[in-house]
């Protein structure tokens, strides 16, 4: 979920102590919405050059073990071994309430007691670029790569293709839900995508028995807002959202179906498969990179491990391209996969030629060919890609509600030229109210088409039938049972907030306020019972403890208890120190044992927020 | 999606081979040139010119010298979005094929070479052409069967294996003759004299040798001394053959596609040269004359029958001792011409093809059996020039009478043509064209014989039809090209023999035309220069929401990307062609 939708279902109560967050006020104060805010990438940048290191730390920390995923609290700080940044458990639940203040975190309580935390999904990229980028040169500008093997075309055009071919026929669903197979095969053999290419988590396990390209087609178009359930079938009709898409210049459009191909496909509880995905963006456009290098620079070996798919995946796409170098394989993005790219240039219009055909340079933007594929057909796919303006098409087209004055303005939108005289003729011709019967085939005057071949613009009177209206109700509907991402299967589930404010005193760790406030204070000595009272409560709160040993004090993280002859007891754990600056504690490699009679005065190191707030009540 | 290199570069390299060259973009020039060099025209509709690269179009440019470092550099400096890798590939490794083999004659062995032994061991295994060849004793060459040098070569480039023939040619029966340095066509234009020069090397440097049954070295080193020159229709191509025949001045055989190029090319070379008229035979279905110099048709050497039965007339080739064989319209020869020009190849050979009519898949047969291309002049400087006539295509789009209109409707398919075709409002039609085309010559063409005889009562015009007998058919041809006659209406078989070169209007009232070719090769017969430097017209008329419609569309096209204006018009009821929506060049 991303922050406009998880900003669209908290409570007022909620929203009013995020606005009052010191990263917040000032800018919600300034006008804008709460959501726009909290997902300004300027604000992100800051928070990340400013923010506690025991915060950037922490969602550093959350970000590259979980990407977007909910995960529980308690599976943040590891079982055992040593923590990734050295900061204690008791650390870790601070920067989280901290992280929840700020509008970073937020908490899903779920009906049987479980408590999960996410980021939203649209700034966990902003996070991991700003906090862990993929640090990787390219190669040399005038490195030669043999064997480059590029894909011509960019998915979106494949995808223009396919959901064309359904707006042309429809796509009946049975009556589990699912399209037909030979239909499916007829929407995949369409596409020059192989099956091997599309990552598998990308073919629910319902769909398994038809082909990953065209589930691709159909998963793609529902999240781009291409598809629609109408009834029984499924038809290509845009909604808002993919209008807004069709009028993208090119390179952002591919960007968009980029994010939307790594949120359909990749699985949500594989945190390796997005962090690869996201990594692979901090990669330059257009620069060759070395395999080797990226699968080591990637965060995580998971990730690592998980690149080489969906590399794979961003070739057949047409996004990447791949070689050989003297050095080993080489990838290189053909797309600017930045969010902060420069303005894309170039050509907006397309070229009507007086011999009827449309020459499409690959900057035009996708709502062109949505609308050549209604009047043209498709003759090659390159560099650029050459449509025909077609007699078939212009009569299944006026057959489809399409007037010639649609027709006309299409083709002048999509050229921005006057249309070439020959262009107009045939245009007339084949949209001319009542054809000679020579001019009818029985095919054309059996195939009138639905109302999803009208054009995508125009406003013309809803003249179809009553059935079709009623079913208007379901357009939005998903087709077919698919795993949904986890984020949104455990947000319907859950439908409860955490809307509690962030705790940032001593009630952030249970019974802190039942134990003396001295050992919360300042060291002292106490009986060996004590002593041992104390340790067991800071384990409890994976807090650090700071005691005297041979007359010096040191810093303590105890991590178990352990019985010492002869019926004594020791506590493992790594001495630490702090960072100079950062205050971020540096962890002993290994843990050692300390002797009970060791221990000279002590206290329990509770973080610095929780401490200081320990006696003011947080409103 | 393929991200942009240089916005305002005018080429668009695509992995398929096709390169697509916008007229509007700062370095047309410079990219037109190239992609003269490495590639072919497919056609130019509008601003967008369509070429293609092919192992073929690459050896050629290879053959005239082109390097495959400088066309990729080249090609990167003025392609948009840079050059595909596979397109890269492509070109470098057909350009490293040109010139790994070569033939040459040494001690009475025609003989292959390799610039790599592997690449002499890989054609020597190669089971089509295995048989015509034995491996020298140290594997340096490999001996060919001297009636295998056309075959071999054909077979190779088929493999992807240019050969360059280096073998040299038999010079033939020498013919003393010369050009006519007067009257009113004497001499050869700039482009027909680079042409003949680039086939044959400029004068007084070609050699000519005769003597040894090779005559050595070709006098070009980019052709050999053989090769293809393409030249737009109407641009004088039977001049680049007189050109050569006359530079090399030996006996020579001329085929042609058809008995009109017969007559054509025998009327030429009379007004042309000094050869007389006993040195010159035309060899076709109704006369067979061999003689120093011959035309005969393609069409004449592949008909059976006759006392030897089948390949009757081949013996033509045999007949004399020809030093060059001219095929006009190379790429039209039928297959078992090529084969016979396989069996030739120590004679030189001249292709001559138009830009337009080219395709059909005999570009390997023609590369390798007649030779690479030597010369081609870009149509627009021509027409610029003056040298062809601008020519302006026009669809009238005729309604039907409501009665015509009904009657079309409720006819089977099979009727519906005709009466779309037969449509009695077009001899209004035609009848305003020629009052509109006042003092030009005009042929009214059409396929259904009761319409051209109603046209030709109603309107007075001579009809020729393909029952006519030859002398009558000549004799109105006569006073047509004599300007006695202003206009002939003409049936689809006489059209297809009709040479009319001072025709400036041509009205087709009905049928097909054959094929696209066929079209665009009478529409260059209306494009010779006119005397009073007007261009050319054609006019089609077809009947509106009828089957023709969609006939003649198909037939713009095609026009429309050869670079042909084309405008459709559409006559109204008050007896005008409106210009609706607007008459611009589609062009």
């Amino acid at each position: 979920m991303n922050v406009r939708e998880i900003v669209g279902e908290l409570p007022e109560a909620a929203l009013s102590w995020l606005r009052e967050g010191p990263w917040t006020a000032g800018r919600a104060a300034k006008g804008g919405s709460l959501a726009e805010v909290l997902a300004d990438p300027a604000r992100a940048t800051e928070w990340a050059g400013k923010a506690p290191m025991l915060a950037r730390d922490t969602l550093a920390l959350i970000v590259r073990r979980f990407g977007p995923a909910p995960f529980p609290e308690e599976k943040l700080a590891p079982e055992g071994g040593k923590p990734p940044f050295g900061w204690t458990g008791a650390e870790l639940r601070l920067a989280v309430q901290l992280l929840r203040r700020d509008g970073i975190v937020f908490a899903i309580d779920r009906p049987w007691g479980d408590r999960l935390l996410l980021v939203p999904s649209d700034m966990c990229a902003v996070w991991r670029r700003l906090l862990l980028p993929l640090r990787i040169q390219p190669l040399p500008e005038e490195t030669w790569t043999d064997g480059c093997d590029a894909v011509a075309s960019p998915l979106s055009h494949e995808l223009i293709a396919a959901w064309s071919a359904i707006r042309r026929t429809g796509l009946p669903l049975t009556a589990k839900g699912a399209p037909r197979k030979q239909d499916a095969a007829r929407l995949a053999s369409a596409m020059r995508l192989a099956s091997e290419d599309i990552p598998p988590q990308a073919v629910p396990a319902a769909w398994a028995a038809l082909p990953a390209p065209a589930v691709l087609a159909l998963r793609l178009g529902h999240a781009v807002g291409m598809l629609r359930r109408r009834g029984r079938a499924i038809a290509a009709e845009p909604n808002e959202a993919a209008k807004a898409w069709l009028a993208l210049p090119a390179a952002e459009a591919e960007l968009h179906l980029l994010e939307q191909a790594a949120d359909c496909l990749l699985a949500a509880d594989e945190p390796g498969a997005w962090q690869a995905a996201e990594s692979l963006r901090d990669l330059a456009p257009m620069h060759w990179y070395l395999g080797a290098d990226v699968a080591k620079a990637m965060p995580t070996p998971e990730a690592a491990k998980a690149a080489e798919g969906w590399i794979r995946f961003l070739r057949a796409a047409g996004w990447m391209e791949t070689g050989n170098c003297a050095e080993g394989a080489a990838l290189r993005w053909t797309i600017d996969p930045t969010p902060e790219r420069p303005a894309a240039g170039g050509y907006e219009h397309y070229e009507l030629m007086p011999d009827l055909e449309a020459i499409v340079p690959p900057e035009v933007p996708p709502g062109a060919r949505w609308e050549l594929e209604l009047l043209a057909r498709r003759l090659s796919e390159d560099v650029v890609a050459v449509y025909r303006i077609d007699a078939d098409a212009c009569r299944r087209a006026l057959a489809g509600g399409t007037s010639l004055e649609q027709a006309r303005a299409m083709l002048e939108r999509g050229s921005g030229e006057p249309l070439p005289e020959a262009v107009d003729v045939a245009l007339r011709d084949w949209f001319h109210p009542t054809p000679a019967p020579a001019d009818v085939t029985p095919s054309d005057a059996s195939s009138p088409l639905t109302d999803a071949e009208r054009p995508i613009a125009g406003d013309e009177a809803d003249d179809r039938s009553e059935e079709a209206q009623a079913l208007d109700g379901e357009r939005d509907e998903w087709f077919g049972e698919v795993d949904a991402a986890i984020i949104k299967r455990v947000a319907s589930e859950a439908q409860a907030w955490d809307v509690r404010p962030p705790v940032l005193s001593s009630k952030l760790f249970p019974g802190a306020e039942r134990v003396p406030p001295g050992w919360l204070k300042q060291p002292a000595p106490y009986h060996v019972s004590t002593r041992k009272e104390i340790v067991e409560r800071a384990i409890g709160w994976s807090a650090g403890l700071r005691l005297m040993k041979e007359r010096a004090w040191l810093d303590f993280a105890p991590e178990r208890l352990m019985p010492a002859e002869p019926g004594g007891w020791c506590v493992w754990g790594r001495p630490f120190v702090r960072e100079a600056g950062s205050g971020r504690p540096v962890l002993a490699e290994h843990p050692v044992a300390l002797e009970a009679a060791e221990i000279g005065p002590l206290v329990i190191l509770l973080p610095e927020a929780a401490r200081e707030d320990a006696s003011r009540p947080v409103t | 999606m393929t991200l942009s290199r240089n916005p305002t570069a005018p080429i668009i390299a695509q992995s398929d081979g096709t390169l697509l060259l916008d007229e509007r973009l700062p370095g047309f020039g410079e990219a037109q040139e190239l992609l003269r060099a490495i590639a072919e025209l497919q056609k130019r509709p509008g601003h967008l010119h369509t070429y293609r690269v092919t192992p073929i179009t690459v050896w050629n440019a290879a053959a005239a010298g082109w390097t495959a470092a400088r066309a990729l550099a080249s090609l990167r400096a003025l392609s948009r979005y840079g050059v595909p890798a596979a397109l890269e590939r492509d070109l470098a490794a057909q350009f490293a094929r040109y010139g790994q083999l070569r033939l040459g004659v040494k001690d009475g062995e025609l003989r292959l070479h390799a610039k790599e032994p592997a690449t002499l061991a890989a054609v020597a295994e190669l089971k089509a052409v295995s048989g015509w060849l034995r491996l020298s004793a140290g594997g340096e060459y490999a001996v060919v069967r001297p009636d295998a040098r056309g075959w071999l070569k054909r077979e190779l480039a088929l493999a992807g294996y240019p050969v360059n023939d280096e073998a040299g040619y038999r010079s033939g029966e020498p013919l003393p003759l010369a050009l006519r340095r007067t009257g009113p066509s004497a001499g050869l234009r700039d482009y027909q004299q680079a042409a003949v020069d680039a086939l044959l090397g400029r004068e007084g440097v070609a050699v000519d040798a005769a003597g040894d049954a090779f005559a050595g070295a070709a006098a070009s080193a980019a052709t050999g001394g053989s090769g293809v020159v393409v030249l737009p229709c109407g641009a004088g191509k039977t001049w680049v053959g007189i050109g050569a025949l006359a530079r090399l001045a030996c006996e020579t055989l001329i085929l042609t596609p058809n008995t009109v190029s017969v007559t054509q090319w025998v009327r030429e070379l009379r007004r042309a040269t000094t050869l007389g008229d006993e040195q010159i035979g035309a060899y076709t279905g109704e006369r067979k004359e061999v003689r120093p110099v011959t035309v005969a048709t393609y069409q004449v050497l592949t008909s059976r029958g006759g006392e030897r039965g089948s390949n009757a007339h081949w013996q033509l080739f045999q007949d004399r001792n020809w030093g060059l064989i001219i095929y006009d319209e190379v790429h039209l020869q039928p297959a078992p011409v090529f084969r016979l020009t396989a069996e030739l190849q120590a004679t030189r050979r001249l292709g001559l093809t138009a830009a337009s009519v080219r395709g059909g898949g005999r570009e390997g047969d023609v590369f390798a059996l007649v030779g690479p291309k030597a010369y081609e002049a870009p149509w627009k400087s021509l027409e610029e020039a003056g040298w062809i006539a601008e020519a302006a295509c026009s669809e009238v789009r005729v309604p039907l009478e409501p009665d015509c209109a009904e009657r079309y409707a409720a006819a089977p398919a099979r009727l519906r043509s005709r009466i779309a075709g037969e449509n009695p409002r077009k001899a209004e039609v035609v009848r305003a064209l020629l009052a509109r085309h006042e003092g030009e010559r005009a042929l009214v063409i059409g396929q259904y014989l009761d319409q051209l005889r109603r046209m030709s009562r109603e309107l007075g015009l001579p009809l020729v039809t393909g029952d006519m007998p030859h002398g009558e058919r000549q004799a109105l041809f006569d006073r047509f090209n004599r300007g006695e006659l202003r206009a002939l209406a003409l049936s689809k078989v006489a059209n297809f023999a009709v040479d009319l070169p001072d025709a400036a209007v041509a009205v087709q009232i009905s049928g097909s035309f054959g094929t696209r070719q066929e079209g665009a090769l009478r529409l260059g017969r209306i494009l010779r220069p006119k005397e009073n430097g007007g261009g050319a017209s054609f006019y089609s008329l077809v009947s509106e929401h009828t089957d023709e419609v969609e006939y003649a569309r198909r037939r713009q096209r095609f026009l429309v990307q050869q670079g042909y204006r084309y405008e459709v018009r559409h006559w109204t009821d008050d007896g005008s062609a409106a210009e609706r929506p607007t008459a611009d060049s589609a062009r």
